[in-house]
This record gives structure tokens, C-alpha cells and sequence, in this order.
């Protein structure tokens, strides 16, 4: 008994070695060569992903923007966002970035307490915008690599690092703590299951364009993943945006 | 000694017409993407055009802004070398012919979203960046980056970034791929952009 599992850990420790090998070449700023060992089994979990999206969860999406006000679905999202408020300061603790923290902090109570809660973003209003943080984004600040592009079943495209960070934010999550704590999980699932269709909903137009857009739809969100993630590590770094472009003159 | 004033000479008469060309600036940038988006909003809000009237328009819009040779070339990568000089130039006829679908049916679908010009800056030696907000009229604000060049005097996008991701650099992925699954063969690419 004792045995297998040390053998399993073992085999864990290898693979993961296995994934993360491709941090080096993760600096490389040309994302159109992306590690990719385990292409054949994300495409299968891709075409799965898709199936079920377009069954169940992108009608349910367009439904919800349909029928719902334009000025509620901002609501949610502002609300949702700000619930997730103490994942970002505490990454942006973790990556030293203290204006950040303190920019996420007097976000949280401004939105709190003049925003009716979260629902209205008053503090980007006032100027202080909105910073996505997540624990993925601090280990790639740390100097962990990217690891192996992953397809997740249900979530999509991440890496090994990002699979990580996820895992990290979830079980750190203060709010997620507390509503376990008074045993009221349902809570926690609740916004969860508010969150991916707050997500998907905005996400509507950019999905249908890629879909429709491009030949090789894998490839394409594979690369688009890839660009966005380096953008938010980066906090939108103005020299990071976009690939630079030769200047051709022989045509 | 006439060496050194062929080269001088060959450096002023090379050297000057692209220092004229380089006189982009980067208000010049911003007042340019500026006023496309505000005559793209105007012709999208009328309501007294009919749809394919609107898409005719955008075509030419795009047409005259978009220096679509550049984003076609970059878009085939390494490829452009293996193809042979009737592919390359197939492969951009149909490359114009598709961007300008793609991007008349993305900006198409106007909802009242605004549109605001942020900031400009300089990348690399050849390029500005413009900074636009895009804010929908449900959710949250799209960031959405121009990279615009001079091309012979007048600046042309050559580059749109939406949140971090250029639309350039995915094509150029997505275009590898199927080159790369299809073993190599410029002409897969032509085909599926044939259908």
C-alpha cells in the first residue's frame, strides 16, 4: 500500500518533470511554437469541451444576455469580481507589486461600501482600474515557466502552471474558507456556477469569432490563451503588446 | 576616396525618402485611428443604411486603412519562403479578400458599445501603439490595441491586439498548424482558404 503510492508520487514528480520542461522556451516570445507535448489528448478533451458548450452552455449563456438588462449583467459581474477581491490583493502581496495591492485594497472598499456592495465599480470610475491577479500570474512573475499547454475538461485552455495557480487560489480563497466553515458550501457553488456564466456570457462575441474565423480553431485558441496570459503577467505592459512585425519591402 | 562619396551619397539618396516616410507621430497615430473609429461608429449607428450598404462601406474602410500585404505576409511566417511566387501571390489575393470578411463581420455586430482613444506610444523603430476602450453595453471594458505603420505617407493598421491578443499573431498560429498538419504543403492553406 505504502509502497504504490510512494511509486505513484514518483511517477508524479516525473511527469510533472516531464511538463514543466518546457519552461525555458516559455521566455521565448514567439507563442506560435507553444509546448505542446500532449497535443493528440487536448484536442480529444477540446472536441468534448465544445460538445457540451454548445449544448448546454452557450445556449444557457445567450439566454442569460438576451433576457437579462445590460446594466444587471454589468452588476454581476462587478459584484462577482469584487468577491474575488482578497485573491487579488494577495497575489499582488506575492509579486511585490505594492501599489497593486494597495490600488486592489482601496478598490474593495470603495466598491463595498459606496458601489452598493460591488455591484457598481465606482473606484474605476474615480480612476483605479480593475487588475485581473491570480496565483498562476505570480509564479510566472517568480520565474516558474508556462509547463505544458493543458486543455481542462470543462475549463479550457491553461498550462501546468496555471492548472496549479487555480488549484492554489481555489483552497486559499478566504470567502471560500468562510462559507465552509458555516457550512454554507452551496454558497461557494453558487457563485462559481455565476461565474462561468458571467464569463461566458462575455465572452459570446469573441468565441463565435474565433470559431468562426480561423481553420484550425485548437491552434488559434491555443495561441490566444497563450498571448492573453502573457499580457496579464506582464499587467499590460505597453512593450508586450503584440508580436513585432517585420517591415517587408520586397513585394 | 570615391567610395566614401558613392556612399554618402547612396546614404542620402536611400536614407532620406525613409526619414520622410517615418514622419509619423504619435499624435498623428491617435488622430488617425481616432477618426476611424468615429467615422466607422457614425456610418454603423445609421440606421437609414441597409446592411449590405454598411458592409460595402466597412470594406472600404478597411481597404484604405488596413495595409493588408503586411498582415498577409506576416500571417504565412516562414512559410512565405516555400511558396512558390504564384502561391504567394494567390495566397494574398485570397489572404485580402478573407481579412476583410473577418474583420467587416467583427466590428459589424455595433451594439452601441463606446469607443475611446486612451493613450498612444512608440514600438520599435517603426511603429505606434494606440490604446482604445471598447465598453459594452453589458460587462466589462475591452482593451483593444492598434498597431499602426506608415506605409509610403499615410499610416495603415498592421496589427489589432484585443486584451492581449493579436489578431495577426493567432492567425499566424492557426495558419501554422494547418500548414504543419497538411506535411509541410503551402497549397493545404491556399485550399481551405479557396473554400
Amino acid at each position: 500500500m505504502m509502497k504504490s503510492s510512494v511509486k505513484h508520487f514518483g511517477l508524479l514528480v516525473l511527469s510533472s518533470a516531464f511538463l514543466l520542461s518546457g519552461c525555458a522556451s516559455s521566455q521565448n516570445q514567439d507563442v506560435s511554437e507553444v509546448y505542446d507535448p500532449l497535443e493528440n489528448i487536448n484536442r480529444t478533451t477540446l472536441d468534448i469541451n465544445e460538445a457540451v458548450d454548445e449544448a448546454l452552455i452557450e445556449p444557457i449563456a445567450r439566454t442569460y444576455v438576451e433576457r437579462t438588462p445590460s446594466g444587471l449583467r454589468t452588476g454581476l459581474s462587478n459584484f462577482l469580481r469584487n468577491l474575488n477581491s482578497p485573491i487579488v490583493i494577495g497575489n499582488q502581496l506575492l509579486q511585490g507589486d505594492l501599489e497593486g495591492a494597495g490600488n486592489a485594497t482601496a478598490r474593495v472598499f470603495i466598491n463595498t461600501l459606496a458601489g452598493f456592495g460591488g455591484i457598481v465599480d465606482v473606484a474605476d470610475l474615480g480612476g483605479i482600474p480593475h487588475e485581473e491577479e491570480d496565483f498562476g500570474q505570480t509564479l510566472a512573475v517568480w520565474g516558474v515557466g508556462d509547463g505544458a499547454y493543458l486543455v481542462l475538461p470543462l475549463l479550457g485552455p491553461s498550462n501546468v502552471r496555471d492548472t496549479a495557480g487555480r488549484i492554489v487560489d481555489s483552497y486559499a480563497d478566504p470567502l471560500r474558507i468562510y462559507l465552509n466553515n458555516i457550512d454554507e458550501d452551496h454558497l461557494s457553488y453558487t457563485r462559481t456556477g455565476l461565474e462561468i456564466l458571467s464569463t461566458r456570457a462575455e465572452l459570446l462575441d469573441i468565441i463565435d469569432d474565433l470559431r468562426r474565423n480561423s481553420f484550425d480553431y485548437y491552434a488559434a485558441l491555443r495561441s490566444a490563451y497563450v498571448q492573453n496570459r502573457r499580457a496579464l503577467i506582464n499587467d499590460q505592459f505597453p512593450l508586450m503588446s503584440g508580436p513585432d512585425i517585420p517591415d517587408y519591402e520586397d513585394f | 576616396m570615391k567610395t566614401i562619396i558613392l556612399t554618402i551619397f547612396a546614404f542620402f539618396f536611400f536614407a532620406a525618402p525613409t526619414s520622410v516616410h517615418a514622419a509619423l507621430s504619435s499624435s498623428k497615430a491617435q488622430d488617425f485611428v481616432e477618426s476611424m473609429g468615429a467615422e466607422a461608429i457614425s456610418f454603423l449607428k445609421n440606421s437609414n443604411l441597409s446592411s449590405s450598404a454598411k458592409q460595402e462601406k466597412f470594406r472600404a474602410l478597411l481597404n484604405r486603412n488596413f495595409d493588408l500585404k503586411t498582415i498577409g505576409r506576416f500571417a504565412m511566417g516562414r512559410h512565405w519562403r516555400t511558396a512558390t511566387p504564384e502561391q504567394q501571390k494567390k495566397y494574398l489575393r485570397l489572404f485580402e479578400n478573407m481579412v476583410v470578411d473577418i474583420y467587416a463581420s467583427r466590428f459589424q455586430e455595433y451594439e452601441g458599445q463606446n469607443f475611446e482613444v486612451k493613450s498612444v506610444r512608440e514600438a520599435g523603430k517603426n511603429d505606434f501603439i494606440v490604446t482604445s476602450h471598447i465598453i459594452p453595453q453589458g460587462g466589462q471594458t475591452v482593451q483593444v490595441d492598434w498597431r499602426v505603420r506608415d506605409r509610403n505617407g499615410s499610416p495603415k493598421i498592421i496589427d489589432v491586439i484585443i486584451e492581449g491578443v493579436s489578431m495577426s499573431l493567432t492567425q499566424r498560429s492557426d495558419f501554422a498548424s494547418v500548414i504543419q498538419r497538411g506535411g509541410g504543403n503551402v497549397a493545404v492553406l491556399i485550399s481551405h482558404l479557396e473554400k
